[in-house]
């Protein structure tokens, strides 16, 4: 770009693009350039072309012809432009009429089959697993859902991202009715079972809320989930943000994390509990998967069907899948009885991936028998085994029979004292016990047990350890275990209360 | 688009602001054209644009209420490229992702030529998307909505100088690739 006229040609372009207004004489030798020099014509049509967007987008879509010798391509939206009103000759001056009508008419007849379709469209499937009913036959992601689109899941998992700011992700079991015809109250109607609903900041303009028999949770930008019981108890499990309760008899409340309640005759306000939480955790992660951006949509088959599919950690739900994702390297499949598949996923600069796999079966017959025989006692049931005492203790938690709970993880913790359902058991226990029986002492050694072998769910049994020292008044072991768990687990959400705590004490 | 007078468009965003489903749609059917070309253009990319074009339409419609009969293009365009804007901070777009210092060998010469003379092998989209957000929402905003600086500034919330600053630059950007794509045209058709 050395030749001084094209130099001259950018700068005064540029001035006018900037609002400068130019003489006469320079507007005309700009246009007289403009079509003697291949560049800044093309240049000068490119700029043209932009300001036809607005009536024809699809010619964002279009490569620029560009006619060295004939005038710049003829702007279809005529003089309604001001820019072009103004600087015109300089972006398309020599335009034929001709041309003009011919090019105008035959872009105006084409039709764009991505804004033909007039309803609002503001639920879409982010990821969908396993068995799950939302109208279309084959949903999957990116599919778009109706405005009052009912949702089952049966044994999958359905994540629905609610224009670009709401996810709504349904637990398994469960159904949700969408109700989005009106943009200023959207509302999710949990029919039953649990859901997971991830918000960012709402316009001022919208609300948001998740509605069951009993009770109305309304939100603005916010992260809780609301589990609703067979006898139509709600739980409100309130993760992050806060959240207002209006109940069916017009009883109200707000919720400040972390925070939960449980809503049957009234609003009652419980401790937080991480275990409890803890049965959130798989769709939390699902819910923060993209709702809109640049993403990749993974489908994920397996034979047999109902293979767990993990990215990264992130529990996908079961095959089949299909779900957006913007990054994610490691995918995890696994079925019991068959060996577990675990690979790269090839994502990078591809819109869709698709991965099929043939499970192969192993024979798991003799590790199972070897596990029980340790575990098993001579005076167990024959049918008993760790895993069904432990789904019959959460059955009867989530049913709301505490103390047939507490029974029931205490006959798991006598039969199968060295499994790792009892170990487990021994945290969910604690819990039981310090929140819902009144029972601190006992909770104490619950947690205690557990953090004598360790294991996983070692921060969840700390923090129970400093709730029940607090209730039992034991405040100098308080202390000492509030410092260490504020040592070992620093960006906690545990710790972040603890040290409120401490700061809040005289 | 046959414009609405300022009668028949306050009416017909106040019935939509009522809920009135035949309103809503009516109003969408008029706007969603239009709305998708502004989302296209900021976001540069059509895959984003969709979504983008959904949002804009459902804060159109949630914000009906504050309509107070002023042009309802311009009223609706201002929320679409709050939008919009919105939507590609939130992408975190990758900026520069076709960086004007890349090689030129590294251009995709896949791209069959049609019959002109000369044709640029991208579509003008992919040209807008190798921009900084920053810059090509001041290039859209003043080449495809035809605002002043003054007005881009105050939509942005930045100074009138750094609209010219985004705007000179994000010109001189897509002016080196116009060019480059130009005279690698010029090279490869000279030989025959």
């Amino acid at each position: 770009m050395s030749d001084p006229s094209c130099d001259r040609w950018i700068t005064l372009s540029d001035r006018a693009a900037a609002g400068g207004e130019l003489p006469a004489a320079e507007r005309e030798w700009l246009a007289e350039h403009a079509k003697c020099c291949s560049e800044c014509g093309g240049e000068s049509q490119f700029w043209s072309q932009l300001g036809s967007v607005m009536e024809q987008p699809e010619i964002l879509n279009e490569t620029l012809a560009l006619q060295t010798s004939a005038p710049a391509r003829p702007n279809a939206k005529g003089g309604t432009s001001r820019f072009r009103s103004r600087y015109g000759w300089v972006l398309g001056l020599a335009a034929g009429v001709a041309l003009t009508l011919s090019t105008a008419w035959l872009l105006r007849e084409r039709q764009v089959p991505s804004v033909a379709v007039a309803e609002v469209r503001m639920a879409r499937v982010m990821s969908i697993a396993g068995r799950v009913e939302v109208g279309a036959e084959t949903a999957h992601a990116g599919t778009w859902l109706s405005s009052t689109q009912d949702i089952r899941t049966e044994t999958g998992l359905a994540c629905i991202a609610i224009t670009d700011s709401i996810t709504t992700c349904l637990d398994e079991n469960s159904e949700a009715l969408l109700a989005l015809e009106d943009p200023r109250h959207f509302a999710v109607r949990l029919i039953r079972g649990r859901l997971v609903a991830r918000l960012d900041k709402q316009p001022s303009t919208r609300t948001f809320r998740v509605e069951t028999p009993k009770v109305a949770v309304i939100a603005k930008g916010t992260l809780f989930s609301v589990t609703l019981d067979a006898e139509h108890a709600t739980t409100v499990r309130l993760h992050e943000g806060h959240v207002a309760l209006q109940t069916a008899s017009n009883q109200s409340g707000e919720l400040i994390a972390p925070s939960r309640a449980i809503i049957q005759r009234g609003i009652e306000i419980k401790d937080w509990s991480e275990l409890a939480a803890a049965e959130d955790q798989r769709l939390l992660g699902l819910s923060s998967l993209p709702r809109s951006g640049k993403r990749i949509r993974l489908d994920v088959l397996t034979q047999p069907a109902g293979a767990s599919v993990d990215v990264d950690g992130v529990t996908l739900g079961p095959t089949p899948v299909s779900a957006f994702l913007t990054r994610g390297s490691r995918l995890s499949v696994t079925l019991a009885g068959y060996s577990p598949v675990t690979e790269l996923l090839p994502l990078e600069g591809k819109d869709r991936v698709e991965r099929s796999f043939e499970l192969a079966a192993v024979d798991t017959k003799p590790v199972v028998a070897e596990e029980e025989a340790r575990s098993v006692p001579a005076n167990a049931p024959a049918t008993a085994t760790p895993s069904s005492l432990l789904a019959r203790a959460q059955t009867l938690r989530s049913q709301g029979k505490y103390r047939e709970c507490a029974a029931a993880y205490r006959q798991l913790l006598a039969t199968f004292p060295r499994s790792d359902e009892a170990r487990v058991s021994l945290v969910s226990l604690g819990e039981l016990e310090l929140s819902e029986l009144g029972q601190p002492g006992q909770a104490l050694q619950s947690f205690d047990g557990y953090l004598r072998a360790g294991g996983p769910l070692t921060r969840e049994a700390r923090y129970g350890r400093i709730r029940a020292l607090q209730i039992l008044g034991r405040n100098t072991e308080q202390q000492s275990a509030i410092a260490d768990f504020i040592r070992d687990y620093p960006n906690s959400v545990q710790a972040a209360s603890l040290r409120k705590r401490i700061q809040t004490k005289p | 688009m046959t414009v609405a007078s300022h009668n028949e468009s306050l009416e017909l965003v106040g019935l939509a602001a009522q809920g009135d489903a035949n309103a809503q749609r009516c109003l969408v059917e008029r706007l969603r054209r239009r709305m998708h070309g502004i989302a296209m253009s900021i976001l540069g990319s059509s895959l984003d644009a969709e979504d983008t074009t959904q949002a804009i339409l459902m804060e159109i419609l949630a914000s009906a209420a504050t309509f107070r009969g002023e042009n309802l293009l311009g009223w609706a365009d201002r929320i679409a490229v709050r939008t919009a804007i919105r939507h590609a901070r939130q992408r975190r777009m990758r900026a520069m992702q076709c960086d004007v210092r890349e090689d030129i060998e590294a251009v995709d010469d896949s791209v069959n030529p049609p019959d002109f003379d000369l044709v640029l092998p991208k579509a003008i989209v992919e040209y807008l998307a190798c921009l900084p957000e920053t810059r090509r929402v001041a290039v859209v905003l003043r080449h495809v909505m035809d605002y002043s600086v003054e007005e881009i500034a105050q939509m942005t919330e930045v100074s009138p100088n750094t609209v010219k600053d985004r705007l000179l630059h994000g010109r001189a950007q897509l002016r080196r690739l116009i060019r480059r794509d130009l005279s690698m045209k010029s090279t490869h058709r000279s030989p025959r």
